[in-house]
């Protein structure tokens, strides 16, 4: 039997984001089976999925043509608060998709919406913990948990309320490694049990072997489909001539690099000493580098796994927690930390926190509106803002944002840029843009950091490397040839 | 031993508010001290229990013999506003703390379920109280990133543009809260939530010994002290 | 949506999400001016100004009755329960909820005249944390003369008159119109441009 059937279906907003709409979808999925939409970001997938759970137009408003149905019945028929019986959602944040602030109480919530006995909820959501083996996270604080162990319980709540089909939009996007790693375990323990999964994605390497079928969709409509051979099959350009990420690591290997610089040839450069970090109730610290140095002029990747300490570093480094000590130095002088903390600059991973005003323009001039001496015009054009001079920064897109942010602090003076994370949940070409923004910025300011997860990104534009890991520095390295070797062992998600 | 439900919890907060609003003599203070200071006990917060004990002692000390000491008239009325009208919230005040401190939010919305009270409240208010770390969280952000921007939020600020000193703080904080919000909502859809069927919950509500015992007390002493004024 | 008429889930989760940013606003402020009695006074009126943008932001959201009224009661049962006010502050929330729901539904929920207006009583609440020391006056009275003296009684009743209630109402009334505009502008300025109101 069909577990989704999508005939002539087209969705189209009300307000604002026309074009995130879909036109005559055709598509059908077997029960048991699983399906990979790909695509640019605002290619319609995620609207794919929402005309199957409902959320559109139940949730988002809008115009809905043709016919959905769910196992074998017509969505028009089944009223809105049953179709989680049917299909249950995964959703890409793990920060907003949760109801209560426990877990246990979290896994039962669809169970209790559905009005099960109280007795066959416990049983159900003893099953998923033990199922997806998270008895380390059962009845717990959910404010306290990762991302990643956020996510986890969002898929044991689904679980636990035995729908048929899952729909995963993004449920990757904001995790690291390890965390996709044990993702990857409960999708594959989903399709064991012959569940009919449809996700959507733009890190496809951790569902090489899991999903049946791959669906690219450009501008609201299904292009093209593939069998998993014959994606495999395709070459990394021909990826990303549709803007897809590489589906295997192992690809971007073969591919040229051209950074020949060797440690030594590093000459300006800052010194870090004694970087710590401990907070008042914890007897441990958070941060302990010794020392660790910081190319000029360079592109800095800082890695490391969910919670070893990268932010911290960043945070410290541009005085922005006050809880990190550190001394800096440049040719031998130490950098004090009000110099520091005025001439650096963080590009949030949530950048909607940095943006103040209702122009870019006006945004560019906040808190340096005696700045008269540079070219405002000149900065944003360099930037490609100069055609949104006038609009709101909220109406951007996340890239453009980022832009706004790197623009306002370039305005103002600043010489040490970092961005924590500009990359996560981002296409193909928006990684490329932010890579060529990472090279404009290259010759503008002294110092260039990006926290990030994203091989790609590194390997596209990164020229040295700090690797940190329970807030130690484990190694630093230019992206010679041996740094390449080095970072892809810390990216095979296969050992 | 096992603990209060919430209802009960609830309905101590009701009855000492009662209480309060007929007027009380010290000595009932006393007695309502003793009771509530019983009830932190049996929790074993008994650092919070010592901190409210002095903080009436000294209010009491402070309208028994500071008072009669003072003679500048201002002060004497802002005191008495302290040591005489205050001490009457302050048990409304302890009882809250007690239950704020003592109950877990899905047995609250279990026992509400349990006693009837309406989804059309249940929803909101738990939604509310899952949202209030997030709404913190995004203002901790937001602090850090006008610190960053140099956007200042000091007292020369607030004087002279106030309207700007709202907008800076409320515009970024609306923005992203809203948008978590949006998430939240269509996440919380998703899984079904809707007023059309009766829903349960995970946690079993029971009522015990200790509970009724605690319940006919607080009813028993409000009766008292409407009716026979109290101690 | 299938029916306007009647509250859906949407708009119940929508209620928590705004009454949350409410209070966390509310509560800050109240917790950074606190530390002088006069700015205590003068809260109802502060909170009527800040919170106007949040309150205004939320109504552009309501479209069925019922919302207004449940937040206004979610204040109350905030304040009640968590901060440990009294009864009386619980009612009068919810009551200025239901009034100005029914003030803002007279203007379809699309009047923003109708709804500033709903706005402008609704920022009464704060004032009700005072009723209890008002309607508890004589039985105050009668603890500062056990404790003070009649002559010192007398001269305390002539300072914090009776009047100072209503007082309260018409500052508060005037601040509520200036974070109306202040709402009105923040909002054209930002919501609607961005496109989310």
């Amino acid at each position: 039997m069909e577990a989704i059937k999508l005939e002539n279906l087209s969705f189209s907003y009300n307000g604002q984001n026309l074009n995130n709409g879909i036109h005559n979808i055709n598509l059908s999925v077997k029960e048991g089976e699983c399906v990979l939409l790909v695509g640019t970001s605002g290619c319609g997938k995620s609207t794919v999925l929402r005309a199957i759970n409902g959320l559109a137009p139940y949730f988002y408003e809008g115009k809905l043509e043709g016919e959905v149905f769910l196992m074998g019945k017509s969505a028009k028929k089944i009223r809105f608060e049953n179709k989680s019986k049917i299909c249950g959602s995964v959703f890409q944040n793990p920060r907003s998709q949760f109801f209560y602030l426990n877990t246990s109480s979290e896994i039962a919530f669809g169970c209790e919406n559905q009005g099960l006995s109280q007795k066959e909820i416990e049983k159900r959501v003893n099953e998923s913990i033990k199922l997806f083996r998270i008895d380390n996270l059962a009845d717990r604080d959910i404010l306290k948990l990762s991302g990643g162990e956020k996510q986890k319980i969002a898929f044991a709540g689904i679980y636990a309320s035995r729908p048929d089909i899952y729909v995963l939009d993004e449920p990757s996007a904001n995790l690291d490694l390890d965390a996709i790693k044990d993702i990857k375990a409960i999708i594959k323990k989903i399709k064991e049990e012959k569940k009919t999964i449809i996700i959507a994605e733009h890190r496809l390497y951790y569902l090489m072997d899991i999903v049946d079928r791959i669906l690219y969709m450009d501008k609201g409509e299904i292009v093209e489909e593939f069998t998993l051979d014959e994606f495999k099959k395709l070459s990394s350009k021909e990826l990303r001539k549709r803007g897809l990420r590489a589906p295997d690591y192992r690809m971007l290997k073969k591919e040229a690099f051209n950074i020949t610089k060797k440690k030594s040839d590093f000459d300006e450069k800052l010194i870090l000493k004694d970087i710590t970090c401990q907070y008042k109730k914890s007897r441990f610290k958070t941060l302990n580098i010794k020392e660790c140095q910081l190319p000029l002029h360079e592109k800095i990747a800082i890695i490391g796994h969910n919670g070893a300490g990268k932010s911290t570093f960043v945070n410290g480094f541009c005085g922005m927690n006050k809880n990190v000590k550190a001394r800096v130095y440049k040719d031998g002088k130490l950098i004090p930390l009000r110099k520091r903390v005025r001439e650096s600059f963080e590009v949030f991973q949530e950048v909607n926190h940095q943006l103040f005003t209702n122009s870019v323009e006006e945004e560019v001039s906040l808190g340096s509106e005696d700045n008269t001496g540079k070219n405002k015009l000149e900065l944003l054009s360099s930037l490609g803002l100069k055609d949104f001079l006038d609009t709101h920064p909220m109406a951007l897109s996340g890239g453009q944002k980022q832009r706004v942010a790197i623009a306002s602090a370039l305005y103002s003076g600043r010489r040490m840029i970092c961005l924590d994370e500009p990359t996560s949940g981002l296409d193909y070409r928006q990684m490329d843009k932010v890579a060529g923004l990472l090279d404009t910025l290259q010759s503008k300011v002294d110092l260039t950091m990006v926290i990030t997860h994203d091989l790609e990104l590194i390997l596209k534009t990164c020229t040295y490397v700090l690797h940190i890991e329970n807030g130690q520095l484990v190694e630093e390295y230019p992206l010679d040839k041996e740094g390449r070797e080095k970072l892809f062992s810390f990216f095979d998600y296969e050992k | 031993m096992k603990s209060l439900d919430s209802t009960t919890k609830i309905l101590c907060i009701i009855a000492v508010n009662l209480i309060i609003t007929f007027g009380i003599s010290i000595k009932m203070e006393f007695f309502i001290l003793a009771c509530l200071s019983l009830l932190f006990l049996t929790y074993g917060k008994i650092r919070k229990c010592l901190v409210y004990i002095l903080i009436f002692a000294f209010m009491i000390f402070g309208d028994k013999v500071l008072l009669h000491y003072i003679t500048i008239d201002w002060l004497v009325s802002f005191l008495c506003l302290i040591f005489i009208t205050f001490r009457k919230f302050f048990f409304c005040i302890m009882t809250a703390d007690f239950f704020i401190s003592t109950t877990k939010i899905n047995e609250l919305i279990a026992s509400l379920e349990k006693i009837h009270i309406p989804q059309v409240i249940i929803i909101p208010l738990a939604v509310l109280i899952r949202f209030f770390p997030t709404v913190k969280e995004e203002w901790e952000h937001i602090r850090a990133a006008m610190h960053m921007r140099n956007i200042g939020t000091g007292f020369k600020e607030v004087v002279f543009h106030p309207v700007k000193t709202i907008e800076y703080m409320l515009v970024p904080l609306l923005f992203s809260t809203v948008k978590i919000g949006e998430e939240l909502s269509a996440a919380a859809l998703a899984r079904g939530i809707g007023m059309e069927k009766k829903r349960t919950n995970l946690y079993k509500v029971s009522f015990n010994m200790a509970d009724y015992l605690v319940m006919i007390f607080s009813l028993a002493m409000v009766i008292f002290q409407k009716i026979y004024g109290g101690f | 949506m299938e029916n306007n008429n009647r509250l859906s889930a949407k708009d119940l989760i929508n209620t928590g999400i705004y009454t949350a940013i409410y209070a966390v606003v509310m509560f800050a402020f109240t917790i950074v001016t606190s530390f002088a009695p006069i700015t205590y006074v003068l809260l109802p009126a502060f909170l009527a100004i800040i919170c106007a943008p949040i309150y205004m932001l939320f109504i552009t959201k309501v479209k069925t009755f019922g919302m207004i009224t449940i937040m206004g009661i979610l204040i109350g049962i905030l304040m009640m329960f968590v901060t440990g006010n009294s009864w009386i502050m619980f009612v009068f929330c919810a009551l200025l909820g239901l009034i100005s729901d029914l003030i803002t539904k007279a203007g379809g929920y699309s009047s923003k005249s109708m709804a500033s207006f709903g706005y402008y009583i609704f920022s009464f609440w704060p004032i009700s944390s005072f009723f209890q020391i008002w309607f508890m006056r004589d039985k105050y009275f009668d603890t500062v003369v056990a404790s003070m003296g009649q002559n010192y009684a007398d001269g305390l009743k002539a300072i914090t008159p009776y009047w100072i209630i209503p007082v309260m109402f018409i500052y508060t009334f005037v601040a509520a119109i200036i974070g109306g505009l202040i709402a009105g502008k923040i909002n054209k300025k930002h919501f609607a441009k961005a496109g989310i109101a």
